[in-house]
C-alpha cells in the first residue's frame, strides 16, 4: 500500500506544481481556467473521499455552497474575520452540516442515498434562495474580499498560488487518511457493510466520517470560490458542476487520485475546446459518461473504472 | 372549497408525475433520472401538435393528439432507455443513475436546440373555469385531475386485472420466482419502462397548458417526486399516492397561509424525519 500512498501524494505535487507553473507561462484567461480547475480539483478529491465510504452524494455541490456563503458572511462586517480563517470556518460548517445531515442520510444505501443526498442538497440551495435575510436571496452577496494574507490581493496569479497551496495540504491531508487504519477500515465499510460489521467495525461513524471529511474539502473549495469570484449566490450552485464532479470521478474512476483528477482534466479540455459552442457541452459531457460507462461494462475488466461503478 | 379543490389539483399533479417513476423503480429497483426530460419532451411535443393541428382540428382534439403523440415518444424514448442503457448495466444501480442523469443533460441540449431556451406557452384545449361549490377552478386544471385520475385508475387496473400486468407484479415482488416461473423478465421491464416514461410524457401533456413549458422544467418537477417516493417508500406506488397527497395539501396549505418560502425546507425536512425514523419510507417494506 505504501506504493499508492507514494503515487497519491506525487500526483498531488505534480497537479499543484502544474498549476503555479501553468500559471507563470499561461495568458490571462488561462490563468483564469487554472484557478477554477485547481478549486474544482479540491472538489473532485474530497468526493473520491466520499465515495470510498460506498455512497456517492448529491449534495457535495450544496454543500459547497456552505463554504461559499460562509465567506461571503463572516469576512464582512460585523463579523469582519480575516478571509482565510474565514475560509477554513467554511469547511468547518461544511462538515458540521454533513454530521448533522448524516444521521438521517447515511441510514439509507444506494438508490435511497443518491435520492435523499439529492433532495437535501436541492433543500438546501433552496434555503439560500428562500432566507433572504442572511443570504440576499437570488441576488446572492456581492463583493467577497480576496484574503488579505496575499502581497496584493488583486493578482490573480497570487490567487492561483494559494489555491495550489491549499489543493496540495487538503491532498496530502486525504491522502494519508487513505492509507491509514481508519481510511482502511473507511474502505472496508464501503466494499462490504454486512462483513465489515460482523467484524466488529462500527459501519455508520465509519460511513459519517468519510461523509463528513469529504464535505470538509466542498466548504474549502465553496469559500475558494466565492472569494475568487467575489460574488456568492444561488446560481453558483448549480446542477452541471455537480455532474462534472461526478462526471471526473466516473471517467477517471476512484481508485486512486490520478483517476478524477484526469477525469477533470479531460471534461476540460472538451469545455475548452467547445468554448465557442458552450450550449453543446452538457451534451458532449453526457455522451461521453454513457459511453465510458457502457464501454466499460463491456470491457470487462481493462478500465479501473469497472470496480467502482459496481456499487 | 377552494382550499380542496387547489389541494387536489396540485395532488393530482404530484401524482402523475411520481407514478410512473414509482412504478419503474418498483419494478426493477432503478431510478431513471431522465424522468423529468421525458415529462419536458411529452410537454414539448404537445405544444407542437397544438401549434401545428389546432389551426385544422380545434384545440381539444389537437391537445388530444398531442397528448398522445407525447406518450408514444416518450414510451419509445424508455424502450431505447432499457435497451440502450438498463439492459447492458444490470443490477448496477449507480451505474444506471448517472446514466440516466447523462442522457438528461443530452436530452436538454437537443430540446434547447430544437425549441430554444426561452419559456413557450400552450393555448389552453379548454377555456373558461369549472365551479364547485362557490369554488372556481380553470378548465385545463380540472384536465389535470381527471388526468392522473385516469392514469392511476388506469394503472391500478391494468396492474391488477390483466395478464400482462400481473406479470408485471409478480417481477416486482421477486424477479428470480417470476423468472423461474417462466416470465421473460426483460420484456416486463421493457414493458414497465415504456409505460412508466409513456406516463411521464402524458403529464407533460396535461401540465403543459397550465404552466409556462421550458427545456428546463424537468428539474425541479424530479426533485418534489423523489421527496414524494422517498417518503411513501421507493417502489411502492400505493406509498406514493399517499405521499402526493400529503404533499399536495400541506403544500396548498402552506403557500394558502403565507409560507410558500419554506415550502422547500419543510418538505426536505420531512423527508429527513421520515428517513431517521423509517429508513425505508413510510409505506416500504424493509429490503
Amino acid at each position: 500500500m505504501m506504493g499508492a500512498l507514494h503515487r497519491d501524494i506525487a500526483t498531488i505535487i505534480i497537479v499543484g506544481l502544474a498549476l503555479v507553473v501553468g500559471g507563470l507561462v499561461g495568458t490571462p484567461y488561462i490563468l483564469g481556467v487554472l484557478i477554477i480547475f485547481g478549486m474544482v480539483s479540491i472538489l473532485v478529491l474530497s468526493y473520491r473521499t466520499i465515495t470510498t465510504m460506498g455512497g456517492w452524494s448529491f449534495a457535495h455541490v450544496a454543500i459547497m455552497g456552505i463554504g461559499g456563503y460562509s465567506v461571503a458572511i463572516f469576512s464582512k462586517a460585523p463579523f469582519e474575520v480575516p478571509v482565510l480563517v474565514a475560509v477554513a470556518l467554511g469547511g468547518v460548517f461544511a462538515a458540521l452540516f454533513a454530521a448533522i445531515l448524516s444521521w438521517p442520510v447515511l441510514r439509507t444505501r444506494q438508490y435511497y442515498f443518491f435520492l435523499s443526498t439529492f433532495a437535501a442538497g436541492e433543500a438546501l440551495r433552496q434555503c439560500f434562495i428562500q432566507i433572504k435575510e442572511i443570504t440576499g436571496g437570488t441576488a446572492g452577496i456581492a463583493f467577497i474580499a480576496r484574503p488579505g494574507i496575499l502581497p496584493d490581493p488583486s493578482s490573480a496569479f497570487q490567487f492561483l498560488w494559494l489555491v495550489a497551496v491549499i489543493l496540495v495540504l487538503l491532498g496530502l491531508f486525504y491522502a494519508a487518511l487513505d492509507a491509514s487504519d481508519t481510511g482502511k477500515k473507511i474502505k472496508a465499510v464501503g466494499e462490504d457493510e454486512a462483513l465489515s460489521s460482523s467484524l466488529g467495525i462500527d459501519a455508520w461513524a465509519l460511513r459519517a466520517l468519510g461523509f463528513i471529511l469529504g464535505s470538509f474539502g466542498a466548504g474549502i473549495a465553496g469559500g475558494l470560490f466565492a472569494s475568487y469570484n467575489g460574488i456568492m449566490s444561488p446560481s453558483d450552485i448549480n446542477a452541471m458542476l455537480m455532474f462534472k464532479i461526478v462526471a471526473a470521478c466516473v471517467i477517471g474512476g476512484t481508485a486512486r487520485f490520478s483517476g478524477p483528477l484526469l477525469g477533470l482534466l479531460f471534461l476540460t479540455l472538451i469545455e475548452e475546446i467547445f468554448r465557442f459552442v458552450p450550449e453543446f457541452v452538457p451534451m458532449i459531457w453526457g455522451a461521453l459518461v454513457i459511453a465510458a460507462i457502457i464501454l466499460s461494462q463491456r470491457a470487462g475488466g481493462g478500465l479501473k473504472l469497472r470496480k467502482v461503478i459496481n456499487a | 372549497m377552494q382550499i380542496v379543490l387547489n389541494c387536489l389539483s396540485l395532488t393530482s399533479f404530484y401524482l402523475c408525475f411520481a407514478l410512473g417513476l414509482a412504478l419503474v423503480f418498483g419494478v426493477m429497483r432503478i431510478i431513471n433520472f431522465a424522468h423529468g426530460e421525458f415529462f419536458m419532451i411529452g410537454a414539448y411535443v404537445t405544444y407542437f401538435c397544438v401549434a401545428t393541428l389546432a389551426p385544422q382540428i380545434g384545440g381539444p382534439s389537437a391537445w388530444l393528439v398531442g397528448a398522445i403523440v407525447a406518450a408514444a415518444v416518450t414510451g419509445l424514448l424508455g424502450a431505447v432507455l432499457y435497451r440502450a442503457v438498463v439492459v447492458p448495466l444490470a443490477d448496477k444501480p449507480l451505474a444506471i443513475f448517472i446514466s440516466t442523469l447523462a442522457l438528461s443533460y443530452v436530452l436538454q441540449t437537443i430540446v434547447v436546440q430544437i425549441f430554444g431556451p426561452v419559456g413557450l406557452s400552450i393555448s389552453p384545449p379548454l377555456r373558461g373555469v369549472v365551479s364547485v361549490g362557490g369554488a372556481i377552478l380553470p378548465a385545463s386544471r380540472v384536465m389535470v385531475i381527471v388526468a392522473a385520475a385516469a392514469l392511476s385508475t388506469g394503472l391500478w387496473i391494468y396492474l391488477m386485472r390483466t395478464e400482462p400486468g400481473r406479470r408485471i407484479r409478480a417481477v416486482a415482488q421477486n424477479p428470480r420466482g417470476a423468472l423461474l416461473q417462466g416470465i421473460k423478465t426483460r420484456n416486463v421491464g421493457n414493458l414497465t419502462l415504456i409505460i412508466g416514461s409513456g406516463i411521464a410524457g402524458i403529464c407533460g401533456a396535461s401540465m403543459g397548458p397550465i404552466s409556462q413549458i421550458s427545456p428546463y422544467m424537468g428539474g425541479p418537477a424530479l426533485w418534489k417526486a423523489f421527496i414524494i417516493i422517498i417518503v411513501g417508500g421507493i417502489g411502492n406506488v400505493w406509498g406514493a399516492v399517499a405521499a402526493a397527497a400529503i404533499f399536495g395539501v400541506l403544500d396548498t396549505l402552506m403557500s394558502q397561509f403565507g409560507g410558500g418560502r419554506f415550502l422547500a425546507l419543510t418538505s426536505a425536512a420531512i423527508m429527513l424525519f421520515v428517513l431517521s425514523v423509517k429508513p425505508s419510507g413510510l409505506f416500504g417494506e424493509k429490503e
